[in-house]
């Protein structure tokens, strides 16, 4: 039971960490290069 | 009896990390103003917009944010971290710090006495002592060659004026990269980062980062009361984006980059039982950085792992590595790759690399592809191409001076 949970849980973490990173990139008016990765639910650290 | 469990659940707060980089390092710096842009990027978050330092902390700690910075040879960086709740006022005490900073005197005073105390310290180690040396030797009179954190002379000439003016000079919108990570949308992200650039100064006239010339090969033997020899041997090959970043990069985790698993460590270490560690390492930099090798070893051995060195080097390069070496090079490298975006820090630490060094979008997604595709024969053509131990320079601190 708790070997299935891990097993579920590195599945889990596995395909997330998988997951395509979406950069977006501009510039702003004034010259600057934007970089901009939206993620509203990664962990924080 | 039954085990007790505690359990503890993780709440994640939402956040945004902001980073915000400068074309100005220390390759900024000239031998006469060097330490100029390392204490220009130090004194940053001493106090803005007439606020005082402690009042600017203060503020930042009151809303739960977390600033940094980072300082190396090409870059100059500002971060921010916030809750996504308390954005608005983070990013605005942000901008102040990037576009306002005060450079009090009185803290330029009290910081250049750190600075001279710490330089003053680092020249009684031999490790800092042959680092300096080091890159001296192989880079000349390129600014690469300057110590990043200035010299006790060159510090201690700075004034305030000397930093307004390198930051008007170098802090500058046209030049700045910034990277935004995590809670926003990307309309939010457009105007923080259009409110972060448009209080920036602009100068259409930045000077080119100088190209590295070519220059003599070094032997420099320095002598130090330390045990053991500190020996460090190399010279400036790749610079970022360069053509032969694979090949040079999967051949030198073969060869010095893997640690335990690798040539020299196989060669100086395993079968003749000389040193502890030895690597190598291609560090690219704007311009050509340091490849670069080195090893602690007692001062009596120093010789013979120079020796072991040279030899495993010319070996490899004109052997390249096996298909099974090269095989478990390129496990190691893709194996571990994905688990290293497990986190928005990680994220914005390739993101942000990528942009000051104008990779393309795809770079990540393309990586373990091409890492995959290197073969030995591209490693031999590279090394053959790029790597001449002819030119290399040596730094050994702790013999006795011939």
């Amino acid at each position: 039971m708790f070997i299935n949970r891990l097993v579920l849980l590195i599945l889990f973490f596995s395909s997330y960490a998988h997951a395509e990173l979406s950069i977006q990139n501009w510039k702003t008016p004034n010259g600057s290069q934007v970089y901009f990765v939206e993620n509203h639910s990664l962990p924080c650290r | 009896m039954a085990h007790k469990f505690i359990l503890l659940k993780t709440i994640v707060y939402p956040v945004v990390d902001v980073n915000v980089m400068f074309s100005a390092g220390s390759v900024r710096d000239s031998k006469q103003t060097n330490g100029v842009a390392s204490m220009t990027n130090h004194l940053m978050f001493s106090g803005s917009a007439g606020m005082s330092e402690q009042k600017l902390m203060n503020s930042f700690a009151d809303i739960g944010a977390q600033i940094g910075s980072n300082f190396n040879r090409d870059q100059s960086s500002f971060s921010l971290r916030t809750l996504s709740e308390e954005k608005s006022e983070a990013i605005e005490l942000f901008k102040v710090v990037l576009q306002k900073p005060n450079f009090d005197k009185e803290i330029l005073d009290r910081e250049a006495k750190r600075y001279v105390a710490n330089i003053a310290q680092a020249e009684t180690m031999p490790e800092a002592i042959a680092t300096k040396r080091f890159m001296k030797s192989i880079y000349g009179e390129h600014p690469y060659g300057l110590p990043s954190s200035g010299t006790i002379d060159s510090i201690n000439r700075i004034k305030v004026a000397h930093l307004k003016k390198f930051y008007k000079e170098f802090y500058v919108a046209n030049q700045a990269d910034i990277v935004i990570v995590g809670d926003v949308t990307k309309a939010e992200a457009e105007l923080i980062a259009k409110d972060i650039s448009s209080g920036l100064p602009v100068n259409n006239n930045i000077k080119a980062i100088p190209d590295v010339k070519k220059v003599e090969k070094q032997e420099t033997r320095i002598s130090h009361p330390a045990k053991q020899a500190h020996l460090y041997y190399g010279v400036p090959i790749m610079k970022r984006n360069d053509p032969d970043f694979f090949p040079l990069y999967v051949g030198n985790h073969v060869l010095g980059g893997s640690g335990f698993g690798s040539r020299l460590t196989y060669e100086i270490r395993e079968k003749k039982g000389l040193v502890y560690s030895v690597y190598s390492y291609f560090m690219p930099l704007t311009k050509k950085g340091p490849f670069e090798v080195a090893l602690q070893t007692s001062k009596d051995q120093v010789d013979e792992a120079m020796g072991l060195i040279k030899t495993t080097i010319q070996s490899f390069i004109e052997n390249g590595p096996s298909e099974s070496e090269l095989q478990a090079s390129k496990d190691n490298i893709t194996g571990g790759f994905a688990l290293r975006f497990g986190s928005n820090q990680k994220i914005m630490n390739y993101v942000s690399m990528m942009a000051f060094y104008n990779y393309p979008l795809d770079y990540l997604k393309t990586y373990t592809d091409k890492v995959n595709a290197v073969t030995v024969d591209q490693i031999k053509t590279a090394f053959k191409k790029r790597v001449d131990l002819n030119e290399f320079s040596t730094v050994i601190v702790g013999v006795d001076e011939r």
